[in-house]
């Protein structure tokens, strides 16, 4: 008997989904959408932005492989390694994924057909770049109708965007809150004044919030005089709705972590030996996936991809630091890195319908290793997280541990005790050991060069967790 | 995935079409003036 598991977020299009089956991911298309889905492939669309590494490809496999009797087609996409979310990516990361879904109904409405959404969701990072995985989100183009997923790609896109460029980068984090995309009365509220001298703000967001509060429950064809809209036209709305886009920037610059990696109390020997480290302790390990916490701008996320590890996430907490992140992938076209915003001391938690629909941080994992340097100091002593709960969580994200641990001697530690009592009598290498005991087996420890530090390569106890 | 077309949304596409059409015509044609200027300058610096 096969085992089948249909993906948590797979539920609400009817024209198919994605499951599993004895662990190898297959998405059903099923019979409704069969008229679309067959002149789509007939057209070799599909081929042609799988080649040019825009949308996942696939193979056609065996019906018998179907999960239901409405099947019409079965296919087995390439399966990723990690599925982030929207809430999870930087400016620069979601006005790219942004783009691509421009691209895409761009190419698709010069072949006449259309995407029938333009949820953000629809979008993964593939080795640090953008790749659309929703391939039944392509169908057939009925002439002279607008875009029906306008409004969506707006609220998932645009107006979280233009929040992040003109109000605060740290809107992006309204995606979180709002999982079908920030409302445009909301976007147009929050964005300030000046934006309405912007043309295509102007039109795509300000406008259009009022076009949607003004004719919300109005019939389309007797208020637009039974008007139709053109192919030309359509393509035309995208290039605006692509200048939009494009219009938009943000400069990370300031922030406390951005600047870390040049502003810490390493010496560059110290440095260096720890990076020798770092690979000493994981390339043994042969891990396939590894999650970096605190990366910053991921000079040790590079580490271990030039360890041998395949795919490296590279998690921070500050925007600022992941956007220069993955402004360096996009300069150097390097790959096996990708990275993302993440807030440690609140990840990202389980949401959407009955808490099933977006997976927890720790409902992804586990990672084969975790590495965590020069963190656990700010969970600790910023955090008050206790070492004994750093060390659980710890555990339920990855089956191999990297972690160092900074003393109070250590002047990063002095300064984020500089205006505040020691309360952390525990906070000692003894205290961290003893705290990490439970649920880790110590398998290496080793000091950093010309520091204080240490680092310690643990391995988890229970194997049957998560 | 079908979703809500949402009324508004269709409307202002509709209405707006227009709009935008002429507005990408005269970024297409300043876009060209732009670059027969570019080339025309370019090329008297290059000589």
């Amino acid at each position: 008997m096969s085992a089948i598991e249909v993906a948590r977020g797979s539920f609400r299009d009817p024209s198919g989904f994605v499951y599993t089956r004895d662990g190898t991911l297959y998405r059903q298309v099923n019979r409704t959408f069969a008229a679309d889905f067959d002149a789509v492939a007939a057209s070799g669309l599909f081929e042609e932005l799988a080649a040019a590494g825009l949308l996942v490809a696939h193979e056609m496999e065996s019906p018998a492989l179907a999960a239901t009797e409405s099947a019409h087609a079965v296919l087995r996409p390439e399966k990723l390694p990690f599925i982030s979310y929207p809430y999870e990516w930087s400016f620069g990361q979601l006005r790219d994924a942004a783009l691509l879904t421009l691209d895409l109904q761009r190419r698709a409405l010069e072949r006449g057909f259309t995407l029938r959404d333009a949820s953000a969701y629809n979008v993964q990072f593939r080795d640090g770049r953008p790749v659309f995985i929703d391939t039944l989100s392509i169908g057939r183009h009925a002439e002279g109708t607008p875009w029906v997923a306008y409004k969506q790609f707006c609220e998932h896109f645009l107006v979280p965007l233009a929040l992040m460029a003109h109000t605060d980068v740290r809107c992006g984090l309204l995606l979180r809150q709002f999982i079908d995309g920030v409302p445009l009365d909301l976007g147009s509220r929050l964005l300030p004044t000046r934006t309405r001298l912007s043309p295509s703000l102007a039109l795509h967001v300000h406008l259009h919030a009022r076009a949607q509060r003004k004719y919300e429950h109005a019939d389309v064809q007797s208020v637009a005089g039974g008007r139709r809209m053109s192919r030309s036209a359509l393509l035309n709305f995208v290039t605006s709705l692509r200048d939009a886009v494009e219009g938009l920037s943000w400069t990370p610059a300031g922030t406390e972590w951005a600047d870390y990696t040049s502003d810490n109390n390493y010496t560059d020997r110290a440095h260096e030996a720890k990076k020798a480290l770092v690979r000493d302790l994981v390339a043994p390990l042969k891990p396939r996936v590894a999650w970096d916490l605190g990366a910053n701008t991921g000079i040790f996320s590079r580490v271990l991809r030039d360890a041998g590890v395949p795919t490296v996430m590279s998690f921070d907490i500050d925007p600022a630091a992941v956007e220069r992140n993955y402004r360096e992938i996009k300069r150097s076209g390097e790959r096996g890195v990708t990275p993302l915003v993440l807030d440690l001391t609140n990840p990202s938690p389980a949401q959407g319908w009955a808490h099933d629909e977006r997976m927890s941080l720790a409902n992804r994992g586990p990672a084969d290793v975790v590495i965590a340097l020069a963190i656990v100091h700010h969970l600790a002593i910023s955090n008050n997280v206790p070492l004994e709960r750093v060390a659980a969580f710890l555990a339920r994200l990855g089956r191999s541990l990297v972690i160092e641990f900074v003393p109070k001697s250590d002047s990063q530690v002095k300064r984020l005790l500089t205006n505040r009592e020691d309360v952390f009598p525990t906070y000692t290498r003894d205290g961290f050991e003893e705290a990490f005991a439970y649920h880790f087996a110590l398998v290496d420890r080793r000091p950093v060069e010309e520091s204080e530090r240490w680092i310690y390569l643990f391995q988890r106890r229970d194997p049957e967790l998560p | 995935m079908y979703i809500d077309p949402a009324a508004g949304s269709m409307i202002l596409q509709l209405v707006g079409a227009g709009l935008v059409s002429i507005l990408a015509f005269t970024k297409s044609v300043r876009r060209s003036i732009a670059t027969g200027l570019k080339s025309i300058f370019g090329r008297r610096r290059a000589e």
